[in-house]
């Protein structure tokens, strides 16, 4: 999917706009993104503190993946 | 008699159905995520299933057909600028009182909330959140303190009694406006001595309410099994065989003398004592007890139950349990004996006839 945003925040909030039920599963109600879920930005993985607050190029490529975690 | 039983797993939750062969697996739902309550109101036959996804989150599932269909509806949640910016864990209770399609939901952390609309919405009850006493709460078995009890008196609407490990039990006559501790005669040994009485710190690990006289309350305690025969105001301490450590209670739905705990050695082992899986009934207040044995694991066994797994049918005479090792267990004449269901299934949280 090809989505606008300044920064990874930005983007993801353009996708809970078109999907809203998916805001919960990625982030918390207080904003937060959720513990197990972790962001790739151009291949490199980003730390949950900074993910959201990661800037943007044109071209970036985000994945949104499951932590390998649980059992 | 209720012939459905709902049983939530590590792995999805089973409907269950009694048929002449027995109690068997009629459907299951949600496969691979963890289903850690499931609660039917009586009133409309509506069913409410709580997920905890590992990774997403908490989530809650309706099923408006008896669990044939589901559909996700909203999680409770904190507000933004709620104290502490708290985000819920889990949805650990839930309760119908009021007027129909009223439903209340207590979590980890321990917020409270409550939907007018089968949980389309929610709204945080956000007075008890606010009590000061909050501040002095803790986790007991997960790290922030939790509501898994909620009792809804089905005389008063107003009235709503619940219990929260570790923060004691509250009760409100308001719907929720205002809050006060009811913890009279409950102690704490795991704490030190200037604190054994300190209502806000009691760990009730389940509360539970007979139906057809709501004044009167049991409680399975870190510390001991307690009868309340005033909705809360004074608990007395019963003093039963096998053990007085556990988990689960369960009231008798007519009989106020009626309960059934499943005792487990003491909180540093937390398995059955000497291996052997038993149900203590109470059939006189809490005098007495009969330790149920029959059809009950003798031996080498590692069943524990949690405090939502086991259940009642409003008859009184059914009754379903579940363990942290799959194993599963319904009786039909009120507790004097009991049957494997199924042995393998996987751990389980809770069961609810349905």
């Amino acid at each position: 999917m090809e989505i606008d945003g300044a920064t990874v925040g930005d983007a993801l909030v353009n996708i809970f706009l078109k999907n809203p039920q998916v805001r919960s599963y990625v982030l918390d109600e207080q904003g937060v993104l959720r513990k197990h879920v972790c962001i790739f930005l151009d291949g490199e993985r980003l730390t949950n503190h900074a993910a959201l607050a990661a800037p943007l190029k044109k071209t970036s490529e985000i994945y949104v993946m499951q932590a390998l975690s649980g059992g | 008699m209720a012939d459905r039983a709902l049983v939530c797993t590590r792995k999805g939750l089973f409907v269950f159905r009694h048929t002449k062969e027995g109690w068997m697996i009629a459907s299951s739902h949600f496969g691979g995520t963890p289903v850690t309550l499931a609660f039917c109101d009586t009133r409309d036959g509506t069913i409410y299933a709580a997920l905890n996804h590992g990774h997403f989150g908490p989530k809650l599932h309706r099923s408006d057909d008896g669990g044939a269909n589901w559909i996700e509806v909203a999680t409770p949640a904190f507000p933004p600028g709620c104290d502490g910016n708290p985000a819920l864990k889990q949805v650990w209770a839930l309760a119908a009182g009021g007027e129909p399609g009223v439903i209340w939901a207590g979590g980890i952390p321990a917020g409270l909330f409550r939907s007018i609309d089968k949980g389309a919405s929610w709204d945080q009850v956000d007075a008890l959140w606010n009590v000061p006493e909050r501040a002095r709460w803790f986790g007991g078995g997960y790290d922030e303190a939790g509501i898994h009890s909620i009792l809804c008196d089905p005389r008063d609407a107003k009235h709503v009694t619940v219990a929260i490990s570790c923060g004691g039990v509250w009760e409100t006559k308001d719907a929720g406006a205002k809050w006060h501790l009811r913890t009279e005669g409950l102690y704490a040994a795991y704490t030190p001595p200037e604190q054994k009485f300190d209502s806000a710190i009691q760990d009730p690990h389940r509360m539970a309410q007979c139906g057809a006289y709501p004044d009167v309350l049991w409680i399975q305690h870190h510390n001991g099994m307690f009868r309340s025969i005033d909705g809360g105001a004074q608990w007395n301490e019963l003093y039963p065989p096998v053990s007085k450590f556990g988990f689960a209670v369960a009231a008798h739905p007519h009989d106020a003398g009626t309960a059934w705990f499943v005792p487990a050695q003491s909180d540093e082992r937390r398995e059955p004592v000497n291996g052997r899986v038993v149900v203590n009934r109470t059939r006189d207040g809490g005098k007495t007890f009969e330790t149920s044995t029959q059809g009950l694991p003798s031996e080498d066994a590692y069943d524990l139950v949690y405090r939502h797994g086991l259940d009642v049918d409003e008859s009184g005479q059914r009754l379903v349990m579940g363990s942290t090792t799959g194993g599963l267990w319904f009786s039909h004449d009120g507790g004097d004996s009991w049957s494997m269901s199924h042995a393998r299934l996987p751990p389980i949280y809770a069961v609810a006839f349905a």
